[in-house]
């Protein structure tokens, strides 16, 4: 029963009177309505601009977030009114579908804030009425793309080389060919020798002059047709060599067997196989001429190599419709006016439309207004009727036209907004990179400034940073600093940045030679645990330091003496990675460790007593 | 191949035209409720209640028989409630004028939902006589019970009977008719209906409606 109507409710209950007298039995007892006259007005209070709407109107969808006690959450004693901090554009509409019982999508709002905004109020998008229904899941659709997209160049872009197998590695090669410098090579000498190829084949049959004891003129091919047969097998060599590493490389063996580009391979390299094969065979040696044609299929093998022909392809595909429709019109037209002009310039004399089929030929140089000149009809009628064959071949070609035109522009653009955004993606994983950064280098001044004042002073002068009070810090960022100090402490480890840990593992990797080190490197997730429980074991030697800033660069520096050009670098501590390493190595070294650390850390307890753990979001960036 | 399905585009065209002159709508305003207050039994606030649920599916003011037809349906999915809402129609459209407004349908509702007993007997006694000339005959009855049983559509249990409203007919009129004359008049209607323990009681759910 649509809720429209629940306003006519009484009327139908009424309208049963029409009943009561006719009814053998009794009436059942009617529900007691406890909440009798509650119709009052609520006011809804989104983000500073006010609604108001009567309460049995929220009350009609009663699964939804306003029409349930769920809305209770959000009321607001001191004004008695309910707020939500929300868009208000957006909830316009949703509170237009509480008093209408339709929901509508507005055009200009973004698909995935309308859609956050049904998922908060508890509305199921299904129910968008059928004015707006196209729109939103057109618009629905393509955001779908455009994630899809996303997360197949993440699952392009972020695979771990060091993870993947020789043949996944090469496949890798094969399609992305800038992953690698070799890839890339592989790929510059594969478009080099298809250049040669074909360039191969076109000079071979052009005219090369005489040879003194023949008359006839001879084609290069023919005289220098050592040279060229070496060429050719060089080439064939070289793409045989790249379709048995694609055919081993990939993932699916029947899949890339069927795809288009395989076909293409092989049937580039077929004629030559062929050829060596059939050369002693002279009754088929006219049948191996004619395969020598299929070489030049060899210049489509660009396509992997130019992204514009693959969308040229694309579009031809996509296309398939109207352009089979283009060509059935063709051929009607063609039919029809063949016919004609045959019947036309049947009485002329040494006329050349001696059939209807020799009538096609003219049929079709006229409609596709080429007018070559060989086949002209030569009476009256005929000239008529061929100048309307000319006006309507132009008519009929030039519709379906502009739809392939369109649909390539589409595709094109698609595969620009696709290339637009990936670039756009490094740059913003780079600003990912910079956030986090600035998290860690925040939290890095924060333990410095809960241990000492005076020497954060020294060490912000140093690193050329701006001084960050205690006082300066929002309560926000203190919280969450304090909560990952409390982690550190929890977990006996403590965050470093990324140059400082790898220059740690490097050390490690020179100096150590134990066993257990591989077993260990093999069973954790970042393979280097056994740095960490090395580096920690280093401390217990280490003597008090005056500044905190120092302590940490002297800690570095007494466990690699080898690689001092990182120390310098380390004062400015740029990226920190969680350290997973297993307690049992740490607990002796530990205890040194966190004993100078420890008089200055109750001084930051104190200071910020509480912590908050509603930084989730924080944590997780880092 | 989308081109071949095009049929006759230039069909469309000549209805629109046709179209354009009857989009002036007819719109009706009711009385102040100052008035309408005195003749119905109703206090302001039911009023207002009442004049914003039939604005929001009449904005025009008045219901037609479609409408109402519409509207009804709405509560009984499962059957053909149409022949009721028409007799329903019939009853509320005191004036015969083909539609109802909102005064109407107000002086109806509180007839139905305000008044006494016997008012309310009345009314029902108006809503069987379709022909209005006071009394009910057993074809006229058996409308009524053949609308009433539409509504509840096919899926019932027990299965529905072809002649279950014919014997439900015979059963009423022999409780209502007491001349035997196969009518019933509306003396013989309030009189068996204040007679009838079930009647009197279910004429009492009324009162909580609104």
């Amino acid at each position: 029963m649509a809720a429209g109507v629940a306003a006519w409710l009484p009327f139908a209950r009424a309208a049963a009177i029409g009943w009561m007298p006719v009814a053998s039995t009794p009436m059942p007892i009617p529900p007691q309505d406890k909440r009798k006259a509650q119709d009052g007005l609520i006011i809804l209070n989104v983000s500073g601009t006010k609604f108001q709407t009567w309460r049995t109107t929220l009350e009609r969808y009663p699964d939804t977030l306003l029409g349930s006690t769920e809305r209770d959450f959000f009321f607001h004693e001191e004004t008695s009114e309910y707020f939500f901090d929300r868009d208000p554009d957006i909830f316009r509409h949703i509170l237009n579908f509480y008093r209408t019982g339709k929901l509508h999508y507005p055009r200009q709002e973004c698909i995935s804030a309308y859609d956050e905004e049904l998922a908060f109020f508890g509305i199921i998008p299904e129910i968008i009425g059928d004015c707006c229904y196209e729109e939103y899941k057109d618009r629905r659709r393509e955001n779908a793309e455009r994630l899809q997209d996303d997360e197949e160049m993440d699952m392009n872009n972020d695979v771990a080389p060091v993870n993947l197998t020789f043949r996944e590695y090469l496949w890798r090669a094969f399609e992305n060919p800038h992953t690698s410098t070799l890839a890339l090579v592989f790929y510059y000498v594969t478009g080099f020798f298809i250049a040669i190829s074909v360039m191969a084949n076109v000079v071979e049959t052009v005219p090369c002059g005489t040879l003194p004891n023949r008359s006839k003129e001879m084609s290069c091919g023919d005289r220098y047709a050592l040279a060229f047969f070496c060429l050719d097998t060089a080439c064939v060599m070289i793409f045989t060599v790249e379709y048995l590493l694609r055919l081993i490389a990939a993932p699916s063996r029947c899949k890339f067997m069927k795809s288009v580009m395989s076909v293409i391979d092989v049937v580039a390299i077929m004629p030559y196989y062929i050829g060596l094969v059939m050369t002693d065979n002279d009754q088929v040696s006219g049948a191996f001429v004619t395969l020598r044609v299929f070489r030049v299929f060899r210049i489509f093998k660009f396509s992997r190599h130019s992204a514009g022909l693959r969308i040229l392809g694309y579009t031809l595909k996509s296309c398939a419709s109207e352009l089979g429709f283009l060509l059935f019109s063709l051929t009607m037209a063609i039919i029809i006016f063949a016919t004609v002009m045959f019947y036309a310039e049947k009485g002329s004399t040494a006329t050349k439309f001696t059939s209807i089929p020799a009538a096609f030929w003219y049929t079709i140089v006229t409609m596709t207004t080429l007018g070559y000149g060989d086949m002209v009809p030569k009476t009256i009628v005929g000239k008529v009727f061929g100048s309307i064959c000319s006006l309507s071949g132009v008519l009929v070609i030039a519709l379906p036209v502009p739809v392939i035109v369109s649909n390539f522009s589409r595709i094109y653009h698609q595969s620009q907004r696709a290339e637009k955004r990936r670039a756009q993606r490094k740059t913003r994983l780079a600003r990912i990179r910079a956030a986090k950064i600035r998290g860690t280098n925040a939290y890095m001044r924060y333990k410095q400034n809960g241990l000492l004042i005076d020497a954060l002073e020294e060490a912000s002068k140093e690193a050329g940073q701006a001084l960050v009070g205690k006082a300066a810090s929002p309560p926000f960022e203190s919280q969450h600093h304090h909560l990952l100090h409390c982690l550190e402490k929890t977990t006996n480890h403590e965050f470093v940045d990324e140059q400082t840990f790898q220059a740690n593992c490097m050390e490690i990797s020179v100096v150590n030679k134990s066993g257990s080190r591989t077993s260990s490197l093999s069973s954790s997730p970042h393979g280097l645990s056994s740095c960490c429980s090395r580096r920690h074991r280093k401390k217990s030697s280490f003597s008090l330091p005056s500044t905190n800033n120092q302590e940490l660069s002297t800690i570095q520096i007494r466990e690699r003496p080898v690689s001092n050009s990182r120390s310098s670098l380390n004062a400015k501590l740029d990226e920190t990675v969680p350290l997973k390493c297993d307690e049992a190595y740490i607990s002796p070294s530990m205890v040194r460790l966190s004993a100078p650390v420890a008089t200055s850390s109750d001084d930051a307890s104190t200071a910020t007593t509480t912590y908050s753990q509603s930084n989730i979001v924080r944590v997780s960036a880092l | 191949m989308a081109i071949f399905t095009v049929t006759n585009p230039f069909m469309s065209l000549t209805d629109s035209v046709e179209d354009d002159f009857e989009l002036s709508t007819v719109c009706h305003r009711p009385e102040s409720m100052d008035k309408l207050e005195e003749q119905t039994k109703f206090t302001k606030k039911e009023l207002q209640v009442l004049y914003r649920g039939f604005k929001n599916e009449c904005p025009s003011g008045v219901v037609n028989e479609e409408n109402f037809k519409n509207i009804y349906s709405q509560f009984f999915p499962q059957g053909d409630s149409s022949m009721y809402a028409h007799f329903l129609f019939e009853a509320f459209d005191t004036n015969k004028n083909g539609s109802v407004s909102f005064e109407d349908f107000v002086f109806g509702l509180s007839i139905i939902l305000r008044g006494t007993i016997n008012d309310r007997l009345n009314w029902a006694f108006n809503l069987y006589d379709l022909n209005k000339d006071g009394c009910i005959t057993k074809e006229e009855m058996l409308d009524i019970m053949k609308s009433i049983y539409d509504m509840m559509g096919k899926y019932t249990y027990p299965t529905m009977m072809d002649d279950a409203p014919r014997e439900h007919v015979e059963s009423f009129f022999q409780k209502m008719d007491q001349n035997r004359d196969g009518v019933v008049t509306i003396d013989e209607f309030i009189d068996s209906c204040k007679k009838d323990e079930n009647i009197m009681q279910s004429m009492q759910l009324f009162d909580n409606v609104i």
